[in-house]
């Protein structure tokens, strides 16, 4: 009965002067599942987000998403196939509204065009009409309708975060990675996230987050990828990978430490 | 090919000059990250000083000293009056105040030495064969003193405590901080080496051309910035590479086409350079959203 | 009179080129140094186009009798694929200090070509033949013409400003904004950064190239000493003045920058009988003006309120006067400064 796969990184690698920070992962994720990417850092966790979405060149392997093989692709031509990422600190548009930046998630490219815009404005204001409609609910479902006309750059960290998070929503994506989503945020803030996230799936996203904070993961994903060294070195429940050696020894381990 | 030996010559001459500029630049970009639009006006400070030493006392030492210190001072305030006020502003910001501050300096010399050219009168010898390369006596000094300010500016980073708090600093200004570095003394002392170095290379160059003005800092900053970006930015050690490359593609340029295309060439080293290996010759390149 | 007459209708020229570092440097966050090259190009095209084959010793290209309007629109043309070849080789991977530092090396190299290369435009002595262009059409008197080409110019950045106005309001707008203010993010939502910072780039070099043209009818001639690289300063001072990004607020800075920075200089006395004292004021005070205003308020007296409703502006049109003083420090206001 499983799913279909979304996601199939395969035999992934890449080096920077010498040393390798993504070895050979390889992993799949499959559609409509929360999946929580981990492992201590330097594990190549950020490298591989990179890689999956275009940010940066992978000097060998294999990324299909959804079916088809996206590897070395423009970041943006990634994007527009459904596979939004999140970067580890907030990158608002900090110039523009939070409405503006909830409008930017729908990303209606063709909205975009100079001559459109020049020649076709009224029926663009028209088209766009729809698109405010649902900022609006989304803007409301955050909590940010009161900040809405606000610059973002002059938001706090946590409403960065909502804008963020906000922004997604709005692109509908089929995948979205979030890339330590909890860093710098506080519980209150982080059980709505936990929201957002069943949300987007019931939206039909598929979600892979990198995250630290082993609680929020536990609570929110349905499976674990752990990587250590730039491998893939379990996959599976939250609760089997903890009596796991390797994840022990490599992972769970350390943060006790911590 | 004793042609071609000729202008290698002259290349490694303008080199000499060059990787004074370059080198002073990169000083200043290594603990303050701005890429200094205003670095030409410190030779050009540099030149009319060291003219007005030779004026007064009529000695080639005290005006290359003059030169020298008057930079320096330039430097330090140059650092205190603008760059440390952009200080935590975007690198972009910066370069564009020091573009305002360049055209402010140059209108300044402007008023006060007025726009014509000015030249020193200073014996340049007579030319000798040395080796292939036939050069004056003040070619030969150029070229010595340039080797022996990058050889002192070579042992002080690497040797003394300074340089070792300098290459900190460069790293990272906080974290060197922190670690119980003055990193404001050595920031301010920095820019008073580079604008030493500048202020030098100013009188060297006027020297060189033979006559100069108030826009002769400017009109080689595209020169030195290309030197500089083939040493990689903020890398003292590749500079004088980066230096000899662009010096001898611009006397050999010059050579065998119109003298007045020099200019072009560099651009194309430097676009070259900059598409290619945007962190120096010696880096492999970095990457940016495609 | 007369001497205001002029003064306005080059006031709005510059506008127009400052429009075009806006499109550039105000939306798509790109600091070029080479625009003014593209300026230059459409008055020296414009020029070359109206007037008859060279006479020797004169030499430039062209030189096809084309009627004024005509050779508008050719020269805007010519400077697009230029622009677009810049734009293309410096937009690709070059950021920030390094799209400056390559901009400004084309725009010297340009300059040094246009003054060595005498077979182009005739070197340093320039090229002249543009007299009261459009007036036999209109049938104008020496005397009126100039009242003609200010309303002409005026007509033409009201044109020009109304056009950018409507893209800066529209999706485009804010997505080009976006692009300015994070670069990865907007990949990261599908936004593709080259293709729509080349857009801008060319559509900025054609508004200084159509402001070029403009420039070509009121003088006349041009040479290599009727422009430098330098140039540009005023503008980027302009559109700092008046509020990067902000359409209406570049050309209010512009008038402001042009009429009172420039003009008014005109009056200093010359100090010891110094001839170059008035100009060279005038230069320290616009490199004053773009330290401070960068310094103080790099948002502009009218800071661009791009997606915030008119009825949270507070007054008319940027009418905010206390928005005039400089804000406390840390407060964050306007435009981010990440290019």
């Amino acid at each position: 009965m499983s799913a279909p796969a979304i996601l199939e990184v395969m035999d992934l690698t890449k080096s920077f002067g010498g040393v390798a920070a993504v070895d050979d992962c390889t992993f799949t994720v499959l559609e409509g599942t929360v999946v929580g990417l981990i492992g201590p850092n330097g594990a190549g966790k950020s490298t591989t987000i990179d890689l999956v979405s275009g940010f940066r060149r992978a000097d060998r392997g294999s990324v299909r998403f959804d079916g088809v093989e996206v590897v070395n692709q423009a970041p943006h031509r990634i994007s527009r196939l459904g596979l939004i990422r999140t970067f580890q600190a907030p990158r608002e548009w900090g110039s523009l509204t939070v409405l503006d930046n909830v409008l930017l998630g729908m990303r209606a490219f063709a909205r975009e065009s100079i001559l459109r815009n020049l020649f076709a404005a009224r029926r663009m204001r028209r088209a766009e009409q729809a698109d405010r409609l649902r900022a609006d609910e989304i803007l409301d479902q955050f909590n940010l309708a009161g900040v809405r006309y606000e610059r973002a750059s002059t938001l706090s960290g946590g409403q960065k975060r909502l804008v963020e998070f906000a922004r997604v929503a709005a692109a509908e994506p089929r995948l979205v990675i979030l890339d330590e989503p909890m860093g710098g945020v506080n519980p209150v803030l982080g059980e709505r996230m936990s929201q957002a996230i069943r949300h987007f799936v019931t939206r039909g996203s598929t979600v892979v987050i990198v995250e630290h904070n082993m609680k929020f993961i536990e609570e929110t994903c349905d499976e674990v990828i752990v990587m250590d060294l730039g491998h893939v070195i379990a996959q599976g429940h939250y609760s089997s990978l903890r009596d796991d050696e390797r994840v022990v020894s490599a992972y769970l381990g350390s943060v006790d430490d911590a | 090919m004793d042609q071609f030996l000729l202008y290698v010559g002259f290349g490694i001459v303008t080199a000499a000059v060059l990787s004074l500029s370059a080198l002073a630049l990169t000083l200043e970009f290594a603990v303050s990250r701005v890429a200094n639009l205003a670095h030409g006006e410190l030779l050009t400070i540099g030149a009319y000083a060291a003219y007005e030493f030779l004026q007064w006392t009529n000695s080639v030492v005290v005006a290359a000293l003059g030169a020298a210190v008057v930079g320096g001072m330039a430097g330090i305030a140059m650092n205190l009056g603008l760059i440390e006020r952009f200080a935590g502003r975007p690198p972009i910001i910066t370069l564009i105040a020091t573009l305002g501050l360049s055209l402010i300096i140059q209108n300044v010399l402007i008023i006060i030495f007025g726009a014509a050219n000015e030249v020193y009168s200073i014996n340049q010898g007579s030319p000798h064969h040395i080796g292939p390369f036939l050069l004056t006596d003040a070619e030969l000094l150029v070229t010595l003193s340039a080797v022996v300010v990058t050889t002192a500016l070579y042992l002080l980073l690497q040797f003394t405590k300074f340089g070792k708090a300098l290459r900190a600093v460069s790293d990272n200004r906080e974290l060197a901080r922190s670690s119980g570095i003055p990193a404001q003394r050595v920031v301010t002392a920095t820019w008073g080496i580079a604008g030493l170095i500048a202020g030098f290379a100013g009188f060297v160059l006027a020297e060189t051309i033979g006559t100069f003005g108030p826009s002769l800092g400017f009109g080689y900053l595209l020169i030195t910035l290309a030197a500089a970006v083939a040493g990689g930015l903020g890398r003292p050690y590749g500079t004088v590479a980066g230096a000899l490359l662009v010096g001898l593609v611009l006397e050999l340029a010059g050579a065998y086409s119109n003298s007045s295309y020099q200019l072009a060439f560099a651009l194309g080293v430097l676009v070259l350079l900059l598409l290619f290996r945007p962190n120096g010759l010696l880096v492999s390149g970095r990457q940016v959203v495609r | 009179m007369a001497y205001w007459i002029s003064i306005l209708t080059e006031a709005c020229i510059f506008s127009i080129m400052a429009l075009g570092v806006n499109v550039i440097w105000g939306w798509a966050g790109d600091f070029d140094l080479a625009l003014y090259g593209y300026v230059a190009l459409g008055v020296y095209l414009t020029i070359a186009m109206t007037t008859g084959p060279p006479v020797a010793p004169t030499q430039y290209i062209l030189g096809w009798n084309l009627p004024y309007l005509v050779a508008v629109v050719v020269a805007v043309v010519i400077v697009l694929p230029i622009a677009a070849t810049v734009g293309a080789i410096a937009l690709r991977n070059l950021r920030e200090i390094y799209f400056a530092i390559t901009t400004l090396g084309v725009i010297s190299v340009l300059y040094v070509i246009v003054q060595v290369y005498t077979p182009l435009f005739n070197g340093f002595n320039g090229i002249a033949g543009l007299v009261t262009p459009m007036a036999g059409t209109f049938n104008l008197s020496y005397g009126n013409y100039q009242y003609f080409l200010l309303g002409f110019c005026a007509v033409i950045l009201l044109i020009v400003v109304a056009v950018l106005q409507r893209l800066s309001a529209s999706p485009y707008g804010r997505a080009i904004r976006s692009i300015r203010d994070n670069e990865q993010a907007a990949a990261a939502f599908g936004r593709s950064i080259f293709r729509a910072k080349l857009t801008a780039y060319v559509l900025g070099a054609g508004i200084a190239a159509f402001g070029g043209t403009l420039f070509a009818a009121y003088l006349g001639a041009f040479n290599p000493s009727a422009w430098a690289p330098q140039e540009i300063l005023t503008l980027y001072a302009a559109v700092l003045v008046g509020g990067r990004g902000n359409v209406r607020g570049v050309v209010v800075g512009t008038f402001i920058v042009y009429i009172g920075f420039i003009e008014l200089t005109r009056y200093l006395p010359n100090v010891g009988g110094n001839t170059e004292f008035g100009p060279s004021m005038r230069e320290i005070l616009i490199g004053a003006l773009i330290v401070l205003m960068l310094k103080f308020r790099p948002q502009g007296i009218f800071p661009d309120r791009h997606g915030i409703p008119r009825s949270r502006r507070g007054g008319a049109a940027g009418g905010d006067w206390r928005r005039l003083l400089p804000l406390p420090a840390g407060r964050v206001d306007a435009v981010p400064e990440r290019d």
